[in-house]
């Protein structure tokens, strides 16, 4: 459905744009229909750069996306825009204090003129508000008065009144206590079976990830490290970085990682023991190990 | 062993605009030299409000009841003033908001070195020994930089130095670990047991990350709004935690099937709750529970309970 072709993302700052950040660098993913893939990394590696350029929100150095066929580099088709829709980290942020709940619900039906009439709009927001659980005495509320989950469950309802084909939703539980993200990663089961879109669930958390994804990629420094089935990747992770991730995220003691500027070449090179001379000078590709199971590490497999 | 710190029937009433809002109710707790204790609860049950009652940060508006004993002396606003970022130190929560922004690292450590009474020269050296400690890379380069160009995990880490410095008798830190991935989570996690067991410093880990909790510390004390329901060996909380909100908590983890738990959402409702806090959403509820508050019953060794069912 949705295929990232060799995205690169390059941020330019200083005096005549010299500093250069490579926040992605060769992003080749594939999403299917209807599937939810989690995407897992550590802070800085890409992941957040890749949802907003899903998202349409940023547009990428270089490389291609594609979705249903059509192709783009720059700029996305408004009818793409539409049908992939986000949800955030912080749902407060993600509406206007000084609106009422019944407006701010509303506003992209009006926007897009997707409704003929008021009863029509009044209608789609009450089904939404009921899919998503809420009472419907919050249209009446400011954000400000409801609680996070609460808040992040109509930052959902909303965008789903558009009718997404694919949700990216960047870490929306992280800020949120452990029973309040149950029910937000419950109703995002729940939608995502009734209205079959497709999820990209980005978030460094593995159980939420483990619990809730189908696929999973990891990435690194800006490159996609290794993708595969979630149940695969966690029994047997082939990168030696994912091995470290999977390993910290249950509490094993694991080294800690320099911080390696790399610009050509494997970006875990500074932290890999197994490193040869190719991977100072060439970045591995991703390539298979088993079915679904690709990872980018000329080792993969025989690492310790 | 005397306790390193004693609390006793400690209740905090805060004042919201002439409403008042219950945060923390009769709470007792007790914390032996070198003991780590971690302090799980979600928004709202009141972890944060007993540190800062601990540090004597509370707002003005707030009214203490009961007794907080350090080393066996009552906490007095000037005994507070003496021994705050001495012997008792706050690792903030918020890393962004608390360090200062138009100061450099080097300028702001050293405030904190110059109440010592050091000379200059060992100022320097000691900082630079505490950025090491706390194992950030090229520590000789840092003094100099400003907190814009520091990352979190990096911004943790300085606070930590900053707080370990004059070596302190109790750590209280509050969410070190909120919003970190895991490889950094767990370095934080590590550098923090490894530099309070060392030096033999007790620590209260205020968070709600019950798997940090049981790696960090002896003990795990479980509070719901306003109230501490259980005190358990952190060996033990995992397979054994007893209050039907502990294992709602534990049910909630997406690894054990993401069970919605019956808390409640939202801030803590002001009206006073008759009987126990937990009796409006809980599953296994006795008639009794709803007028009397259970106590804190002992169910062995080091594991209090407060739930009318268990007793």
């Amino acid at each position: 459905m949705l295929e990232f072709r060799q995205v690169e993302m390059v941020f330019r700052s200083g005096r005549s744009r010299k500093k250069a950040v490579y926040a992605l660098r060769s992003v080749s993913l594939r999403l299917e229909e209807q599937e939810i893939f989690g995407l897992m990394g550590e802070s800085g590696s890409g992941k957040s750069t890749l949802g907003r350029i899903a998202l349409g929100l940023l547009a990428p150095s270089a490389g291609e996306i594609c979705w249903d066929g059509t192709c783009w580099t720059r700029s996305m088709p408004k009818k793409v825009r539409l049908a992939i829709q986000g949800i955030f980290q912080n749902p407060y942020g993600a509406f206007n204090p000084r609106h009422k709940l019944a407006y701010a619900l509303a506003e992209p039906l009006l926007k897009h003129r997707l409704v003929r009439s008021k009863e029509e709009r009044e209608a789609a927001v009450r089904v939404m508000l009921r899919r998503v659980n809420i009472d419907e005495g919050c249209l009446d509320k400011y954000p400000s008065q409801l609680s996070g989950g609460q808040v992040q469950r109509l930052a959902l309802a909303r965008i789903l009144l558009m009718q997404p084909r694919l949700i990216v939703a960047d870490e929306p539980t992280t800020m949120l206590d452990l029973s309040i993200q149950a029910q937000v990663i419950r109703l995002l089961q729940t939608v995502q079976q009734e209205t079959k879109t497709a999820l990209l669930f980005i978030s460094h958390d593995v159980p939420v990830v483990t619990a809730l994804a189908r696929r999973a990629g990891i990435m690194y420094g800006g490159r996609l490290v290794e993708v595969g089935l979630v149940d695969e990747l966690i029994a047997q992770p082939r990168h030696p970085y994912t091995q470290v991730f999977l390993a910290a995220a249950r509490e094993q003691t694991v080294p800690e990682l320099q911080q390696g500027e790399q610009k050509e070449g494997c970006p875990y090179v500074v932290n890999c023991r197994q490193a040869g001379a190719e991977c100072l000078s060439y970045a591995p590709p991703l390539r298979p190990v088993s079915g679904e199971h690709y990872v980018a590490c000329y080792w993969a497999g025989q690492c310790k | 062993m005397s306790a390193l710190l004693q609390i006793e029937r400690l209740s905090v009433t805060y004042n919201l605009n002439g409403r008042a809002l219950p945060a923390l109710q009769e709470v007792d707790l007790c914390l032996a030299p070198g003991e780590k204790l971690g302090l799980v609860g979600e928004s709202g049950a009141g972890k944060t409000t007993l540190a800062s009652a601990v540090m004597g940060l509370l707002p003005r508006g707030a009214t203490v009841k009961g007794a907080i004993l350090f080393k066996g002396q009552t906490l007095s606003s000037p005994l507070l003033a003496r021994l705050r970022g001495r012997e008792m130190v706050l690792i903030p929560q918020n890393v962004y908001n608390s360090l200062n922004p138009v100061f450099s690292i080097g300028q702001q450590m050293e405030d904190l070195l110059v109440k010592a009474q050091l000379p200059r020269q060992k100022r320097q050296q000691l900082i630079l020994e505490l950025l090491g400690k706390v194992r950030l890379p090229r520590p000789q380069e840092l003094p100099g930089s400003y907190p814009h160009q520091l990352s979190g995990g990096m911004k943790q880490r300085i606070l930590l130095a900053m707080g370990l410095s004059r070596s302190p008798s109790l750590v209280l830190a509050d969410e070190p670990t909120k919003g970190l991935d895991p490889v950094r989570r767990m370095g934080i996690l590590r550098l923090v047991k490894e530099l309070v067991s060392r030096n033999g410093q007790s620590l209260i880990l205020i968070t709600h990350d019950l798997k940090a909790a049981v790696y960090l510390c002896d003990t795990v004390a479980l509070m719901y709004r306003g109230e501490l329901v259980e005190i358990i060996p952190a060996s033990c909380l995992l397979t054994a935690g007893l209050h039907p909100y502990t294992r709602a908590l534990l049910a909630a983890a997406p690894e054990r099937g993401l069970a919605i738990p019956a808390c409640g959402e939202g801030p803590p409702s002001p009206a006073a709750v008759q009987g126990c806090p937990y009796s409006l959403v809980c599953p296994i509820c006795l008639p009794a529970c709803r007028k009397k508050k259970p106590p804190l019953f002992s169910v062995g060794p080091g594991h209090m309970v407060r739930c009318g069912k268990v007793a």
